[in-house]
């Protein structure tokens, strides 16, 4: 972010956001939006997305928020504020090894890939610096790696149990079947279940007739080792605000965000209409 | 066969601004696409075109040029159209009436965004010492459990967010007579505030000297981002233009 550092410029107004987040912000959620038509289709990213970093998000900044008033206790009365950006480089360093010690298998992949999926969101700058031209150059962008784990939701919820599409076949190859944006949203909710419902697993793994197929379904699966195959673009772009995120949506994550979207996990998407052929027809 | 790329729907008279980039590689001319009283803003893109980071850039750049010319309604990103009758058809004509009434009241409208994070570490050292016993607690979270972890998180980001509400107060506050509407927007932690502000365009400058005098007063320990202008995009009742609406977004 092109953030105005605390040394006493005054904040000009910028043009564009320094970050891509905002930007996609602005774009990509907000507006008129067709998708009821015919011939005027969209391409790009499903909307879902945007909806599962909440889900990853509060679960990360809790653990996030306990590891840091621990450290504070150690640190306080001789560590005096005013190192915003040591503090934090330190702060999330510190916080990520001690939970990843402390989460074992599987929702240690997780962690580390919600942190990484979040680091998509926010991470941009970096992101976008990476790829030095179109089409060419090093990794992906942070669009081309929301598009691939939201294409591999989308399949996952369209076609709970058939293996008919040849993409996502490929995809299985490469990845493992099921993409990391999948798996974090599956684990995440199974752990808002475990830990915060006094329902019994047997309730959560109900089959998938009703109308939340597969993320209940598949919630009490452990975490497939293609969360491991996170996009590489989030892991190492912690900005300065780490690699945690929470939808606070004019609350708080606690306002029960997590909750309310854990509950449901996968409760929407079906009714979405993601259009199976987004293009049209006559090309 | 090329497509069309939709950036926003605009006034038929429009004064776009020449020699806009649009997204695609190449990028197409940026042109409007008028059918009565209003137009599509679009651009050529090849048939294969998927949007990346670079195009939404551009897209966004094309939307902020545009409203510097007059009212826009952004039209999402990654819209396309095989040709322009399709888009006379499909997306201009259904929502005509409703379109000419929503670009008549955000005329002379704009759209800023400010966003403020507070320093973290000073925020949870004034939660501890308003709660000492998170950091009694805190001392068992090292190798807790992870129920006992994220409780303990949660009541931490709760006290959290009981600031923010506080420091987004004082925010809107400093701005309310510039301002027409304010949206707060969601955030990533606790310690970020986001405030979309509606604003008279011609009284940008107004404004500017409003933040940078909000920032002083805020004083050291903030960061602060300020963007404008925007076309209205957390201001626009979107719902009766789109096509079709699902219940909820976060509805699940």
């Amino acid at each position: 972010m092109s953030v105005v550092s605390t040394s006493g410029q005054p904040a000009a107004r910028a043009e564009r956001p320094g970050g891509l987040a905002e930007v996609l912000d602005v774009i990509l959620d907000k507006g008129i939006v067709i998708d009821a038509y015919v011939r005027v289709t969209l391409v790009g990213i499903e909307l879902l997305t945007i909806d599962a970093r909440i889900v990853i998000a509060s679960i990360d900044t809790y653990l996030r928020f306990a590891e840091a008033v621990n450290r504070l206790e150690l640190g306080s009365g001789e560590q005096a504020p005013g190192l915003p950006g040591l503090m934090r480089g330190v702060t999330e360093g510190a916080a990520k090894a001690k939970t990843k010690g402390a989460l074992a298998g599987a929702k240690e992949t997780v962690k580390d890939t919600a942190s990484d999926v979040v680091g998509i969101f926010r991470g941009d700058d970096d992101s976008r610096q990476r790829r030095s031209g179109r089409g060419g150059g090093g990794g992906r962008g942070v669009i081309a790696s929301m598009k691939d784990a939201a294409s591999d939701v989308v399949d996952r919820f369209r076609s709970d149990d058939d293996q008919d599409e040849q993409d996502e076949q490929q995809e299985s190859a490469d990845t493992g079947s099921r993409g990391p944006l999948a798996a974090v949203k599956e684990t995440a909710s199974e752990l808002v279940d475990r830990f915060r419902s006094d329902e019994p697993d047997d309730e959560r793994a109900e089959p998938a007739e009703s109308t939340e197929p597969a993320g209940s379904a598949r919630a009490a699966e452990p975490a497939g080792a293609s969360a491991n195959e996170a996009p590489a673009e989030g892991g190492g772009t912690s900005t300065g605000r780490g690699g945690s995120a929470s939808g606070r949506g004019g609350s708080a994550p606690g306002g029960g965000t997590g909750r309310r979207e854990s509950a449901k996990p996968a409760g929407r998407e079906p009714g979405r209409g993601v259009p199976a052929e987004r293009r049209p027809p006559q090309r | 066969m090329p497509f069309l790329h939709v950036y926003a729907i605009v006034r038929a008279g429009h004064a776009a601004p020449e020699h806009l980039v649009g997204v695609g590689d190449p990028p197409g001319e940026v042109r409007l696409v008028a059918s009565g009283p209003i137009a599509a803003v679009v651009s050529e893109v090849a048939d294969d075109f998927e949007p990346e980071d670079e195009d939404a850039v551009r897209h966004f750049d094309v939307l902020t040029a545009l409203v510097r010319t007059g009212p826009v309604l952004p039209v999402r990103f990654g819209t396309v159209a095989p040709e322009d009758a399709a888009i006379r058809d499909e997306l201009l004509d259904p929502v005509v009436d409703d379109a000419v009434a929503s670009l008549d009241e955000l005329d002379g409208l704009v759209e800023v965004r400010l966003t403020v994070d507070v320093d973290e570490d000073r925020e949870l050292r004034d939660v501890v010492a308003t709660w000492p016993e998170l950091r009694e607690e805190a001392r068992y979270a090292d190798g807790a459990d992870l129920a006992y972890r994220i409780e303990l998180g949660e009541r931490v980001n709760d006290a959290l967010a009981e600031r923010a509400e506080v420091r987004d107060d004082r925010i809107a506050e400093a701005l309310r007579p510039l301002v027409v509407a304010e949206v707060r927007l969601p955030t990533d932690a606790p310690t970020t505030s986001r405030h979309a502000f509606l604003v008279r365009a011609d009284e940008l400058r107004i404004l500017d000297a409003a933040v940078a005098a909000l920032r002083k007063d805020l004083g050291d320990g903030y960061r602060m981002e300020y963007v404008g202008p925007l076309p209205a995009v957390d201001f626009i009742a979107a719902d009766d233009l789109r096509g079709r609406r699902d219940a909820s977004r976060w509805g699940w």
